[in-house]
């Protein structure tokens, strides 16, 4: 793949990947350096790329496995995760305001879910990949992924649900 | 017409919650909710409702980093000269085409009284003695041609982000060249 090439073809994608990282670490400044160095990696890798099918869900689960590398390496595991999560919810400034803008609740509740109902619900609700693509990213069957995403969204809506009718506990 | 709407809702609803809509019947989906008013909506609809707002609000979002903040670690490791370092290599080229003309046009041998004489090579249209040449042009001038070539090796070396100090070692052979060529005149 040519500097040209990837410039056309990779490079575009850096929104996705951004909110890809964004869902999985939570924080936008990791996200930022994670887009970076998802690129540096992906150029290290262009002649790969020559041969790929879909270059796109490569790059996706490239993104994924470094964030994942990350939250590994910071021993961030799902408890901790969620642990952070939660402690930011408590302690967040304007957290009655929040309440009164649905989209910061909606997504309070999805950064409580572990990594991967998190990211196959972003993958499919946010960026509108289909199953079969999805599966490709998080490396499970369409019909795992799609019992994830199932459990997720019903996860959400209750969440939401608890959240609209008696506010945040 | 509202009755099929809502009929229509109520089974898309339940194929999102199941994972099993396409991304059309999303999409219809989230115009259907988003023509009612959360007042003809049930709890479970209205946090749908929030949660494919959000979802389309997040779509949106943009990397906070353009995209020439992505290519220059792209760059760096992709071969490219630096445009100093092209200037430079133009500018040795030049000095040493002069030294090269000035090598050839001056044969050097010592007269008895130790002076260094010179032969140059003569212009055949003007007569007048050629020194070197500067962008295929002759120079006849001796002054000229021993100053084109210290402000060459001075401008190669600031290109090189040296000190021009080094140059004061050409300052011997420039000044016996100099005063040969004086001589010849």
């Amino acid at each position: 793949m040519t500097y040209q090439e990837f410039n056309r073809e990779i490079v575009p994608l850096k929104d996705k990947l951004y909110r890809c990282a964004l869902a999985i670490l939570g924080n936008r400044m990791d996200a930022e350096d994670m887009l970076q160095d998802t690129y540096g990696k992906l150029w290290t890798l262009r002649e790969k790329l020559d041969s790929l099918d879909n270059r796109e869900a490569y790059a996706m689960r490239m993104v994924r496995n470094l964030c994942l590398d990350q939250l590994r390496a910071h021993r961030l595991h799902e408890d901790k995760l969620e642990e952070v999560f939660n402690h930011r919810t408590e302690e967040g400034p304007g957290q009655q305001e929040d309440l009164k803008d649905m989209d910061a609740v909606v997504k309070r509740v999805i950064a409580q879910l572990p990594e991967k109902p998190r990211t196959v619900i972003h993958l499919r609700d946010v960026e509108g990949y289909e199953m079969d693509e999805i599966a490709a990213i998080v490396g499970d069957d369409p019909a795992t992924v799609r019992v994830t995403l199932s459990r997720a969204r019903k996860t959400v809506r209750e969440k939401v649900i608890n959240i609209m009718n008696y506010g945040l506990r | 017409m509202a009755y099929d709407n809502m009929q229509e809702l109520e089974r898309l609803t339940n194929l999102y919650l199941e994972g099993g809509t396409t991304l059309e019947e999303e999409t219809l989906l989230r115009e259907l909710l988003t023509s009612l008013p959360d007042s003809a909506l049930t709890p479970g609809q209205q946090s749908i409702k929030a949660m494919l707002a959000c979802f389309g609000h997040m779509a949106r979002e943009e990397a906070p980093v353009g995209e020439g903040a992505l290519m220059p670690r792209v760059r760096m490791e992709a071969p490219r000269r630096s445009l100093w370092r092209q200037v430079a290599s133009v500018a040795a080229v030049a000095v040493l085409g002069i030294f090269i003309g000035s090598t050839l046009a001056l044969r050097q041998d010592k007269g008895s009284s130790g002076d260094v004489q010179a032969t140059v090579r003569i212009a055949p249209t003007t007569g007048d003695p050629i020194y070197g040449y500067i962008n295929g042009q002759p120079v006849t001038d001796a002054h000229e041609a021993v100053r084109q070539s210290e402000e060459a090796l001075r401008s190669m070396g600031m290109q090189m982000n040296k000190s021009a100090g080094y140059l004061s070692s050409f300052d011997g052979p420039m000044e016996r060249v100099s005063a040969a060529l004086t001589n010849m005149k």
